[in-house]
């Protein structure tokens, strides 16, 4: 299998406004294969959000390097942010069309292939203000996979969201990651989200970010609700989840003093 | 698969106007009440009732005062709404020239405009520049800071998108700061209006040979209070219109919008 | 200026509009005469129409036959076009004259203001009367009886209100300091032109020092139960500031065609109003919107009476030119007089201050 992105030793030192370092992240490596689903979970303020931005190339990692393949020449990544951030003056058609624009390609029905998949039929030219959250969210989903890019990232797209609402909207989610034959990154602190919609989970440590644990999901390509209730689920859930809490304990002992 | 339901913000029905009516019906019921019952001279302050009749006495030209100072009014906002947006522009695309121009802005906004108006009428003559300027220095100070702000508050994340899928600088601008900044201008706007029909009757009041404010200084030297009075409705109402003016125009330009 | 909002494309004729109203007025006035600069040759009428600005001191009419002489068709006669910039006073007026880089201008200023401005300013350009107005001095204090004050010296105590900086607040201190008054022992209060009547009618000031034409409007305005009383300078030996009709001596060199123009046609608005004052009032307030006529004409009248010190029935049978000639022995005996009262440094020949060529003997 063809690694869409590999991520080697990777580092990240910020300087702070008063000239303390801070390193977020630490020691990095993971690689996502090509049509796999990664998840990244960890405890606030770990970096994970850090990360996304270092392989979507928004910002430059300080040590170690970053391998991006590209099928035909191009990696483009699609984002997807905790808020919507949909640009608030654009018709929902407008919005999905944004990527479009700015990689210069014209396959435009691609974005009523889109809208259609999202259920959103109907309110093309809608504005965000008149959509319901999850309207919106929906809304920002497709325009991170109309231009076809070589990894969808998402940065906990559905925090905030209800519980029925988010199970809806992840069903939703893995469905068209599948039928799109896409490639993802998930960044969540959510463990049940990550384990219906990851092929294999990531769990990182406290400030500095480091990988602790690899967890993979043994559960079949197609994900429907049922999964929720399966052995594996809880299994990879129980990992992740006891990986979690051994990382909080070792900060408290940390914190206390004692190694 | 739920169903979605467009939400549209509801306007204000009759009932909604009814209210601010009917106070300012009462209101100007009070006044010419209170103006008779305790005999207020009229050279003091006069009834609705005779302000109402000032109007059609034959010796006053409102119309040609109002289009003066309204015509004042509208070229020196026009300019300063266009020199407010350049300046805003360049401010924020430049952060030296930022730092250059700021406090010259700052010390242009702060001065007394009253107390310059007669050094500008001596440099540049006593001319209609000289009070159309008045009025741009008046009117580009809010649309400055409103658009600037604008053009900065942007989401980061928009600007991120955009640089990850590999968007120069210029494009986030055209894309993102742009179409951002148009509420953010709009507000400014608003009181760029008002500062327009004030900076007209400044301009006047300094030097003039017609225009509204002219209007009002001669009536007031002659005890005409009325007179002045009808020219104080006269300018709130100008006020009014040019104000709902933006707001509609707001509505037009920026249909995706809902101020809070 | 156009009325007439444009309907179309404002932000382009934007642009157009500022370069179109925004010239000096009387910047394209090239007078085409055949006359000499300067001397004795007498000059003749113009032949071309030459704008020249009338700075109007204050809304205080000071020059409603200017506005008459508009109507009636005067200044045109004479070949005159003007375009008139209201100011705050008399004073401004006349530096305005002087300040005015075409020199195209005139105001009805006074000797006064021209010996101060060339003492202040060396720089600033030299500045001449071409034909005599108002020879009296106009200022005095106005007070309502109820004030309690009977003369001059009642005047301790109180409130004057009078606008910082004018001609009438520079008299005031003089007739203070001739009454044996310090400036400590009253209130000044500084109040615009056009809100000193209604200051001493609501009593926010128990007297004014203005023009003496106020006291028309405020025997007019006074409630029943009241009198206005005033004390008017002239009577009290101030001297006159000998106003007439003011321009820079530089165009009564460079154009001395355009100087008499300018002389005759005051002259003869003076005459007209003088002779007319109904008329002369309709055609001022029909320029000068929102005073009200009947009080504007007493105005006129008193002002005729106390400032110009004029008999309308003998003014009728005089001939226009002959109300602005300057009475030189009068002037020999005031200027003295207004030199040591305001502190005038420079000395003056009197022929660089006035000239009695255009204007005639009565």
């Amino acid at each position: 299998m063809t690694a869409i992105v590999a991520v080697k030793d990777v580092g990240k030192t910020y300087t702070t406004v008063k000239g303390d370092e801070v390193v977020a992240l630490e020691d990095i490596s993971l690689s996502v294969q090509k049509e796999e689903t990664v998840a990244i979970v960890g405890p606030s303020g770990c970096g994970k959000s850090t990360l996304l931005r270092l392989i979507a190339g928004v910002e430059k990692q300080t040590d170690g390097k970053i391998e991006r393949s590209t099928d035909d020449g191009r990696f483009v990544v699609g984002y997807v942010f905790q808020d919507s951030s949909l640009m608030r003056w654009r018709t929902v058609y407008d919005n999905i069309k944004l990527p479009l624009e700015v990689t210069n390609k014209h396959n435009y029905e691609k974005i009523d292939q889109l809208i259609e998949m999202i259920g959103m039929k109907g309110f093309e030219k809608a504005y965000p203000i008149e959509l319901s959250g999850g309207m919106q969210r929906r809304v920002s989903i497709a325009r991170a996979f109309v231009h076809e890019p070589s990894i969808v990232l998402m940065d906990e797209p559905f925090t905030g969201v209800d519980e029925l609402t988010k199970e809806a909207l992840q069903h939703e989610l893995g469905t068209m990651i599948r039928n799109l034959h896409a490639t993802a990154m998930l960044v969540t602190h959510d463990i049940e989200e990550a384990v219906f919609l990851s092929d294999r989970i990531f769990v990182m440590s406290r400030r500095p970010g480091r990988i602790v644990e690899e967890v993979p999901v043994k559960l079949p390509a197609e994900r429907d609700p049922s999964m929720r209730s399966r052995l594996e689920f809880f299994e990879a859930a129980k990992r992740v989840r006891e990986k979690l809490l051994s990382i909080r304990a070792m900060s408290v002992d940390l914190e206390a003093g004692t190694p | 698969m739920s169903r979605a339901t467009i939400r549209r913000r509801s306007r204000p029905g009759l009932a909604g106007y009814g209210l601010p009516i009917l106070s300012f019906v009462v209101g100007i019921a009070l006044w010419e009440l209170i103006c008779r019952v305790f005999k207020v001279p009229a050279f003091l302050f006069p009834p609705p009732s005779a302000i109402a009749q000032i109007y059609f006495t034959g010796r006053i030209d409102w119309i040609g005062q109002t289009l003066v100072t309204l015509n004042e009014a509208l070229f020196g906002l026009v300019i300063g709404v266009a020199v407010g947006f350049l300046i805003a522009l360049v401010i924020t695309l430049s952060s030296v020239l930022n730092k250059i121009l700021m406090p010259y802005i700052v010390a242009l906004q702060v001065l007394p405009k009253v107390a310059i108006a007669p050094i500008l009428y001596i440099i540049l003559g006593f001319s209609n520049t000289s009070r159309i300027l008045l009025i741009v220095i008046l009117t580009f100070f809010p649309i400055v800071i409103n658009t600037s702000t604008g053009l900065t508050d942007v989401d980061r994340n928009l600007v991120h998108l955009l640089k990850s899928l590999g968007a120069s600088d210029r494009t986030v601008f055209w894309k993102v700061r742009l179409p951002n900044s148009l509420p953010y201008f709009f507000d400014g706007l608003k009181i760029g209006v008002s500062g327009a029909l004030v900076g007209a009757i400044v301009a006047e009041f300094v030097s003039s040979s017609s225009g509204l404010g002219f209007l009002i200084l001669n009536s007031q030297y002659t005890f005409n209070t009325t007179a002045a009075f009808g020219a104080f409705v006269i300018l709130t109402v100008l006020g009014l219109v040019l104000y709902a003016g933006v707001i509609l125009l707001g509505r037009r330009l920026m249909p995706w919008y809902r101020p809070n | 200026m156009n009325h007439r909002i444009p309907t179309a494309a404002f932000i382009v004729a934007a642009a157009l509009v500022i370069g179109a109203c925004g010239g000096t007025p009387g910047a394209t006035g090239a007078p085409a005469t055949g006359a000499a600069a300067t001397g004795s040759a007498a000059p003749t009428g113009l032949t071309e129409v030459v704008e020249v600005t009338s700075y109007v001191g204050g809304v205080t009419s000071s020059a409603p036959h200017d506005y008459a002489g508009v109507t009636e068709g005067i200044y045109a006669k004479y070949k005159l076009k003007l375009n008139f910039v209201v100011l705050a006073g008399t004073s401004q007026a006349v530096q305005a004259v002087a300040a005015d880089r075409s020199g195209l201008a005139f105001t009805h200023g006074d000797i006064l203001d021209e010996m101060l401005i060339a003492d202040q300013n060396p720089d600033a350009p030299p500045l001449i009367g071409i034909a005599a107005g108002a020879m009296r001095n106009p200022v005095g204090v106005m007070y309502l009886q109820s004030s309690g004050i009977k003369s001059p010296a009642d005047l301790r105590g109180k409130k004057i209100g009078v606008p910082t900086g004018s001609l009438s607040e520079q008299y005031l201190d003089v007739f203070l300091a001739k009454q044996g008054i310090p400036k400590s022992a009253v209130t000044i209060i500084n109040t615009a032109f056009a809100a000193q009547q209604g200051a001493l009618l609501t009593k926010q000031v128990d007297a004014i020092a203005a023009f003496l034409r106020a006291i028309a409007s405020l025997e007019i305005a006074v409630p029943q139960n009241d009198k206005i009383g005033s004390f008017v300078f002239g009577d009290y030996n101030l001297p006159s500031p000998l106003a007439g009709v003011t321009i820079q001596k530089s165009l009564l060199d460079k154009s001395p065609a355009v100087a008499r123009a300018i002389a005759l046609a005051s002259t003869e608005s003076l005459h007209f109003c003088v002779v007319n004052p109904a008329k002369c009032v309709d055609d001022f307030v029909a320029q000068n919107q929102g005073r009200d006529i009947p009080q504007t004409l007493a105005e006129w009248n008193v002002a005729v009476r106390l400032q110009y010190g004029f008999d309308p029935e003998k003014a009728k049978t005089m001939k226009p030119a002959q109300l602005g000639w300057y009475d030189a022995a009068v002037i020999a005996k005031t200027l003295p007089e207004l030199k040591t009262l305001f502190n005038i440094k420079k000395d003056f020949d009197p022929t660089t201050l006035y000239t009695n060529q255009f204007v005639e003997r009565p």
